[in-house]
């Protein structure tokens, strides 16, 4: 029944304990799963390099990058650098997975943070709407729109759109995150003018599956007893949509955002190669294509973090969104 | 947020883009008075910029600023570059004579030292693109400035064709210092050749790599002052930025543009289009020889009756394509025989099927292995390549007419790499392009030959002996009967079945012409830069 | 027809339109109610009693066809604007909901709940709000209000939700509540502690209690008997349980566990508004050719009312 909140200290160290094993399996995974699809970065070399190299020199490169050693002396040898923070060398790209994954998270990020948070406040305000006023014209409307969205194809979508606002219209670049040669407030207007188009499909993109998730659940939450004796109370109907309604909307929707600021950093590779961006969608994506390990692992690595990170983020807001679930954690 | 602020913002952004857009214009301003164009916007597909010369894509260098040796012409044979002649007696001993007027792009001159050390240094770093090149070279003799001689470890009579496939030497003065090449990150000391561009920035977040002409080239001065690589990621806008006038030429690294734009690039008043020979074979179905049954050279003539060339490649070409004999070299190679045509016959495919006892034995449309099992023969192919899926399924039906279930196995590209290497397929969908006739003893013979990478498998002694010889032999009569008996050899074998080739399309802005093609780099050749000029119009 | 009255409603009637046909929930109901008088309405589930508590309030969703008048004050509940309907609703009227555990939204604190009824209702703000409330909590039985005032619903019991439901409808100070199953779910001493609970705090109010249970009823003055939307019987609560006229009424008694747990034959059907006659006389074993006619709600003695042509 009624009990005092004086775990924290025990619940916090509990909480650091299975997160560092919850990464310790992650970096094993992630050193394993590349290593588990078929092929190694050599094979790929094998198509266009044949032009340039014998076969048998591919064992050479092999042994040159240590991937000839047995699997758990490259284990371990990953693990220690790891240890010492040193991600190194790209197979494919004879750079720094650092450098490399350095510059790429902060074009990604300037690309998809904003259009998170965008997306994120567009599909509460929308969906919010749609959910107290379900059935309206303006419900169904926006529902069967966001809908078509969230089913379009989005690489085609995005094709149009660019098609539309940059090629027909001139309104926006046709890619890019600048145009080049600027400095100063003219460049940082350059940039925002080429992430305009970008984000606003990225933003839209986000917004509908989040959407959908707001709307459906504020319609679950309107069919709720504790609603009825709100409106018994003589409550008006403001008051119960932002407080009594939204509030319980709230764990929800700091899941969803939660997850999405996650994976922020895996980029979005459609938009990427719509728009020719180097972000860490089309990264991961040639790395995986290519096998490049030390990239893919590097890659993962900061996925992970992230991932982790937005998981305690949600799990903190989780607790003071919804008290019933900081009471069952605190109990475990 | 009220709708007057809205509205303030939404004008706000468009004064914005118009401000930036009449910028931009600005900065595409076309040439000035001395006939040279003072800047050539290329939109290109060739991914990230990378500079590196331990990368296994160097491409950069190799078509703006570095030469190798020798180079090849429009038509695939090797010409001179940096060395202006050459002999040998034996293709043992090679003899290089050097152009005696080429600097490095910081003034020092080029010497027969820089061509000794780049081989000894690729060799030894074991960088990617030439280390096997050079490992073939047992030693290296500069008796003065402008002369190399090198001396095989044993006589190779395809070793000019293996010198111009690394198109690149590197500056001693420069690479001595560098001991361990991935730490080397001073970009512009990379890009210092004897090219005839020099590298002057690239733009991360523009995605522009910018070029400057070399004035001091010892050709000439390059015909165009300025390049700018726009770098895109997709055809579709470079496409779009080619209509709106953004750049001059897309850049399309060995493919050319998809024939799906040309009826839009065709409308467009301001865009014409060439096509040029590919040199190679779009896409062939490749058998490992020495796999049960195919090992049949009887079964893979009667596969290759069941497919129906001519609408295949109607269907995948769009009009820029053309069928190769059976014999596969294309008609531009030197020694060049006639050999058959592909023949498509469905009622032969059937009867020679059912005499060789692949029959449907258990009437259920499909044909059997001689001794009553499932044939199921299985077709790789690089699902990152839509138009080999497209075709793949175009042939499963043609077999499937004859009663052959042909099982396509859709992997990504190092999945298909690693099972041709681990010789593992039954039969692969893949293209020849220009390179893979010239490797090994040439004519094929890399892709063809178990002892190489033999991606056909081929271990027959008979097929063996004539490549050897053909490796082996200076006399050019003799060399001419070999060529001809190793095309007889395709086409009565069949290892390969040609499908269908494909020129390729180069659309560009008619404000520029004189566009010189290259088999490895296409329109962005040596001639394209020197002579490259303004329409007169 | 005593003008006078707290609440009088004149042939109520709700209806539910679902895919199965209309379902007529309450039909034709008469109710008067006077100040500080308590009355229970009783019956199986299903026969009207919550929609009636909740059509007083003006409760029901759009689907509801609700006819007849509603007088609260002798001002028409169904003709009034949104600010006079919010000011009736947990002001003049409180309810008291059933299910007490899903009763409060489990993201808000008790006290904040009760706060925002009191501030609601105008009768405190702020501090004044947080004082009356704690007082109401203290009031409902609680050693501790403060420690249940910062409460989330789910670490209170079910007992306890009731009576913090109950502390939060009489924080208002109503002219009249209506108590929908105050003691559903309850073992016997819980029951008897929040039916004294709730007449304590409600002494100065009106009360309508909507029970299934005898025992409940019983603390009533007036109980009125419902069956298939319709009130069957009515009356002083001691005359009618102890001398019930309708064979419905003698059947809930009978079907009471003090009473041997007799069930009633057959089931409520929620169509038997349609049927012609007595909507009881499938279950009746009276039932004779003269229950093929509806009868009304007569007169049979002072105070009281009843439904049957047998009574």
């Amino acid at each position: 029944m009624l009990r005092p909140n004086s775990k924290t200290t025990l619940y916090i160290s509990n909480k650091v304990f299975r997160y560092a094993i919850t990464i310790f399996i992650i970096l094993t995974l992630n050193f394993f799963i590349p290593r588990m699809m078929p092929g190694d970065p050599m094979t790929n070399m094998l198509g266009e390099g044949a032009r340039w190299m014998d076969k048998a020199y591919l064992d050479e490169l092999r042994a040159e990058y240590g991937l000839d050693r047995p699997l758990h002396e490259q284990y371990l040898t990953y693990l220690s650098s790891l240890a010492r923070f040193d991600l190194g060398y790209s197979i494919n790209k004879s750079l720094k997975v650092k450098d490399l994954l350095m510059e790429r998270i902060f074009w990604t990020l300037l690309l998809v943070f904003p259009s998170v948070i965008i997306g994120g406040a567009v599909a509460l305000i929308l969906g919010s709407f749609a959910g107290f006023r379900q059935g309206s014209m303006m419900d169904r409307l926006m529902t069967s729109l966001l809908l078509l969205l969230y089913s379009s194809p989005s690489f085609l979508f995005a094709m149009i759109m660019v098609s539309i606002f940059s090629f027909h219209l001139g309104w926006f670049p046709l890619g890019n995150f600048a145009s080049g040669k600027m400095h100063g407030a003219s460049y940082v207007l350059d940039v925002a003018w080429h992430l305009f188009l970008p984000i606003a499909i990225l933003s839209l993109f986000e917004a509908t599956y989040t959407y959908l998730v707001i709307r459906n659940s504020i319609t679950q939450i309107l069919g709720e007893y504790f609603i009825f004796v709100a409106r018994a109370k003589g409550l008006s109907n403001r008051v119960i949509e932002l407080q009594h309604v939204i509030r319980n909307v709230l764990p929800q929707f700091i899941s969803i955002m939660a997850l999405n600021f996650g994976f922020m950093v895996s980029g979005a590779l459609i938009i990427e190669i719509v728009f020719s961006l180097n972000g860490m969608g089309t990264l991961i994506y040639d790395a995986v294509i290519s096998r490049d390990y030390p990239v893919m692992q590097g890659a993962f690595l900061v996925l992970t973090f992230f991932l982790i990170a937005a998981n305690f983020a949600a799990d903190l807001l989780y607790g003071i969104a919804d008290p019933r679930i900081a009471d069952a954690k605190d109990s475990i | 947020m009220n709708s007057k602020s809205k509205a303030i913002l939404i004008s706000m952004l468009i004064f914005a883009s118009i401000l930036l857009s009449g910028y931009i214009g600005g900065a595409l301003a076309a040439s000035e008075g001395d006939g040279r164009i003072s800047n050539l916007v290329i939109g290109s597909d060739m991914g990230d910029f990378a500079a590196n010369m331990a990368d296994f894509n160097c491409n950069y260098q190799m078509i703006f600023s570095h030469e190798g040796l020798i180079d090849y012409d429009s038509n695939g044979e090797v010409v001179p570059r940096l060395a202006e002649s050459w002999e040998t007696t034996d293709m043992k001993k090679w003899i290089f004579h050097l152009v005696k007027n080429a600097t490095w792009h910081d003034g020092v001159p080029f010497t027969s030292k820089d061509v000794k050390f780049t081989m000894e240094y690729t060799r030894d770093k074991k960088i990617l693109y030439g280390a096997t090149t050079y490992d073939i070279i047992n030693s290296i003799e500069t008796p003065d400035d402008y002369t190399v001689i090198l001396n095989l470890k044993e006589p190779n009579a395809v070793f000019l064709a293996k010198l111009a496939n690394v198109p690149i030497v590197i500056p001693e003065h420069i690479y001595a210092k560098v001991d361990d090449l991935k730490k080397f990150t001073d970009i512009d000391k990379m890009f210092i050749g004897t090219g005839p561009y020099i590298f002057d920035s690239y733009d991360h977040a523009a995605g522009i790599v910018n070029f400057k002409a070399n004035d001091n080239y010892w050709v000439g001065k390059p015909a165009i002052k300025n390049i700018q690589m726009r770098l895109f990621k997709n055809q579709d806008t470079m496409m779009m930025a080619l209509q709106n006038g953004e750049i001059d030429l897309p850049y399309l690294y060995s493919k050319g543009a998809s024939y799906y734009y040309v009826p839009k690039l065709m409308d467009n008043k301001k865009i014409k289009l060439m096509t040029f020979d590919s040199l190679g074979i779009r896409n062939t179905i490749i058998f490992n020889t020495q796999k049960k049954p195919f090992d049949s050279k009887d079964l893979r003539r009667s596969m290759s009756l069941a497919i129906n060339y001519e609408n295949l490649m109607n269907l995948m070409t769009a009009g820029y394509g053309s069928l190769p004999n059976s014999g596969l070299v294309p008609k531009s190679t030197k020694y060049y025989t006639e050999t058959k045509p592909m023949e498509y016959d469905v009622e032969k495919a059937k009867t020679q099927l059912d005499r060789l006892g692949f029959k449907d034995k258990d009437n259920d449309g499909l044909r059997e292995m001689p001794d009553g099992s499932k044939f199921k023969p299985e077709l790789v192919v690089q699902s990152s390549n839509d138009e080999s899926v497209r075709a793949s399924e175009l042939i499963k039906k043609d077999l499937g007419s004859v009663g052959i279930d042909l099982e396509i196995k859709l992997v990504d590209s190092s999945t298909y790499w690693k099972i041709i290497g681990e010789k593992g397929h039954e039969m692969i969908l893949g293209g020849l392009p220009f390179w893979t006739i010239k490797g090994y003893k040439g004519y094929y013979t890399s892709i063809m030959d178990s002892r190489n990478y033999g991606w056909a498998n081929i271990n027959d002694p008979a097929y063996q002996s004539i490549a050897d010889n053909l490796g082996a032999t200076m006399d050019e009569s003799k060399k001419e009967k070999l060529a001809e008996e190793i095309q007889n050899y395709y086409s009565n074998e069949l290892p390969v079945i040609p499908l269908y080739s494909m020129d390729f399309i180069q659309p560009y802005d008619k404000k520029y012409e004189g566009y010189v093609t290259h088999p490895m780099w296409g329109v962005l050749s040596l001639g394209t830069f020197m002579n490259l000029h303004e329409s007169e119009e | 027809m005593s003008q006078g009255g707290l609440l009088v409603v004149r042939g109520l009637s709700v209806a539910f339109k679902t895919q199965k046909g209309t379902v007529q929930a309450i039909d034709g109901i008469d109710l008067d109610l006077n100040e500080n008088e308590t009355l229970a309405i009783v019956g199986e589930s299903g026969c009207g009693k919550s929609v009636l508590g909740h059509a007083i309030m003006r409760l029901l969703d759009d689907i509801a066809v609700v006819r007849g008048s509603v007088r609260f004050r002798e001002k028409e509940v169904y003709e009034m604007d949104t600010t006079a309907l919010l000011n009736l609703r947990g002001g003049l009227i409180s309810l008291v909901p059933q299910s007490p555990s899903s009763s409060f939204n489990p993201v808000i604190t008790i006290g904040k709940q009760i706060e925002e009824l009191i501030e609601k209702a105008g009768k405190e703000k702020g501090n004044g709000a947080r004082k009356r409330a704690l007082e109401y909590l203290s009031l409902a039985g609680f050693s501790e209000p403060e420690l249940i005032h910062k409460s989330y619903p789910h670490r209170l019991s079910g007992g306890m939700c009731e009576r913090a439901l109950i502390a939060m409808a009489l924080s208002v100070e109503p002219e009249l509540v209506i108590a929908d199953e105050p003691t559903k779910g309850l073992d016997a001493l819980s029951r008897k502690n929040i039916l004294g609970l709730l007449h304590k705090l409600a002494k100065d109010a009106s009360m309508i209690m909507i029970t299934h249970d005898l025992k409940a009823a019983e603390t009533c003055e007036r109980l009125a008997v419902m069956y298939s939307g319709e009130i069957v019987e009515e009356g002083p609560t001691g005359i009618v349980l102890n001398h019930p006229r309708h064979v419905y009424t003698k059947g809930l008694i009978d079907a009471q566990p003090s009473r041997g747990m007799t069930p009633i034959k057959g089931r409520h059907n929620l169509f038997s508004h349609n049927a012609e006659g007595c909507r009881f006389k499938e279950r009746c074993d009276a039932a004779s050719n003269e229950c093929n006619n509806h009868p009304m709600l007569s007169k049979v003695e002072d105070y009281r009312k009843v439904r049957c042509c047998h009574a």
